[in-house]
């Protein structure tokens, strides 16, 4: 009776520490997706897998104010092409392709940022 | 029989629930809009922490941007602006500890950094719909005023302008201030690192889930989405002050909205992009904005005594550092030089 139990309980171990073990490989191993989310004034508008992404196409987005923000996404990468603020900050920050950097249009509170992407760069000063 | 399986499920289910509630390398990223820019969060830690800290950090942003906001009439800046002309004004001890501290800064580089040309910045409004070069005869007048006709009493906490041009604007240090606030926050939440861009400004925290340092890019002036050297660093900022940030551009120039004091133009140093590695993000934000306005000479010689380091690019081409710039683990990636 006792060896039967201990020989159950030392399966139920070996299969609780082999998934836990499955799982951290999986974690590890896992194909890095950049998906990049589009956000206006907070709210999030798109999330587009940039991994799919295998023509390049372009969405227009309106802002509050009436103005545009033209968003240009390419396989991996995405920036703002053109816009009608008025300092087009966000148009001359080009295409991104990391979570580092985000492109922000402020006068048409939009935001474009990249998750899941390379992460050897916590944070871009500029 | 039952009842070894019985405690045994107990057992792994304890561990488990143990396990999540101890887990310190989950990522909460957030963003957030104050202080007319994005901020970007990435917070690790448990779960629960890490988004309590994101929410305390965006609260005390707000707080902070209806203090020191240059743009809202309601602010206790504008208040204090619409009124410290005709008599002292008296102010929170926070607003006097920033303007005391900035004024420090403003004396320290000779006037390079000037918190009192709130009205040049609002007559040039750089990033705004409003935008526009003006005519020499509406600038003229403003150079009046600069930071020396600010008078502070300590034992009152009034501000008193001596000049009816002095406006205070806060544009180039409040961010700064508003960073150190966050660290002071973070310190005191549960959490084991965090990054906090505020819309450029770096804050980080603590370290990443691997124990190491964070690794921060310095961003090319001539192409900011491209970067021109890394930094490492654990607690601490990092800050860049640029004329790629906000600018407009009229008959071929490029008119950036860092203004000198002198001209009551946007300065002309020769300087593309200052950044600032230090412990004190209110510290970094005054030093980028004193060197970008002094030049590459003058802005090393100020440096020297203050223990911060710095990344000097300059419209050239040329990037110049610190001689401790090595501590900051700096790598030199390429680009503009």
């Amino acid at each position: 009776m006792k060896k039967r139990v201990i020989i159950a309980v030392c399966v139920i171990a070996a299969v609780f520490a082999g998934s836990v073990a499955a799982i951290l490989i999986m974690k590890a191993y896992a194909p890095v997706r950049p998906v990049a989310v589009i956000s206006r004034d907070g709210e999030v508008l798109y999330r587009i897998d940039l991994a799919n992404a295998c023509e390049e196409y372009t969405l227009t987005i309106p802002s509050a104010d009436g103005g545009f923000n033209t968003v240009t996404v390419r396989s991996g990468s995405i920036a703002v092409t053109d816009a009608d603020c008025p300092s087009r900050t966000c148009v001359n920050t080009g295409f991104i392709s990391d979570s580092s950097k985000p492109i922000i249009c402020i006068p048409h509170k939009l935001e474009i940022r990249i998750i899941n992407g390379s992460d050897e760069i916590d944070g871009v000063a500029g | 029989m039952k009842k070894v399986f019985a405690a045994f499920s107990a057992l792994v289910l304890m561990c488990s629930t143990c396990a999540s509630c101890a887990r310190t390398d989950y990522l909460e990223e957030r963003s957030h809009y104050a202080f007319g820019t994005v901020i970007t969060a990435k917070i690790w830690g448990n779960p629960d922490s890490a988004a309590d800290a994101a929410e305390k950090c965006f609260d005390e942003l707000d707080r902070l941007d209806a203090v020191f906001s240059a743009n809202s009439e309601k602010s206790e800046l504008s208040r204090l602006n619409a009124n410290a002309f005709a008599a002292a004004f008296p102010v929170s001890d926070e607003l006097f500890y920033v303007i005391k501290t900035s004024l420090e800064y403003c004396s320290l580089s000779d006037g390079a950094l000037d918190i009192s040309l709130g009205r040049l910045v609002k007559l040039w409004a750089i990033g705004t719909e409003n935008e526009r070069v003006p005519a020499e005869s509406e600038i003229s007048p403003l150079l009046a005023a600069d930071y020396t006709q600010i008078e502070l009493d300590e034992e009152s906490k009034t501000v008193h302008f001596l000049n009816e041009y002095v406006q205070i604007d806060l544009g180039a240090v409040a961010k700064g201030y508003a960073g150190d606030r966050m660290l002071e926050i973070l310190s005191g939440c549960d959490v084991t690192g965090a990054v906090i861009s505020l819309g450029g400004n770096i804050v980080a925290f603590g370290s990443k889930p691997d124990g190491g340092a964070f690794t921060i890019g310095v961003a090319d002036p001539t192409s900011p989405s491209t970067l021109i050297a890394t930094v490492d660093v654990s607690s601490g900022a990092v800050v860049t002050s640029g004329d790629y940030q906000r600018y407009f551009e009229e008959n071929g120039a490029r008119y950036h909205h860092i203004l000198d004091a002198a001209t009551g133009r946007p300065s002309e140093s020769g300087i593309a992009g200052v950044t600032i590695i230090c412990e004190s993000s209110f510290e970094a934000d005054c030093l980028s904005t004193a060197v970008f306005v002094l030049g590459k000479e003058k802005g090393l010689r100020l440096l020297a005594g203050t223990g911060a380091e710095a990344v000097i690019i300059e419209r050239n081409g040329a990037v110049s550092t610190t001689p401790g710039i090595s501590n900051c683990s700096y790598n030199y990636l390429g680009g503009t030089a």
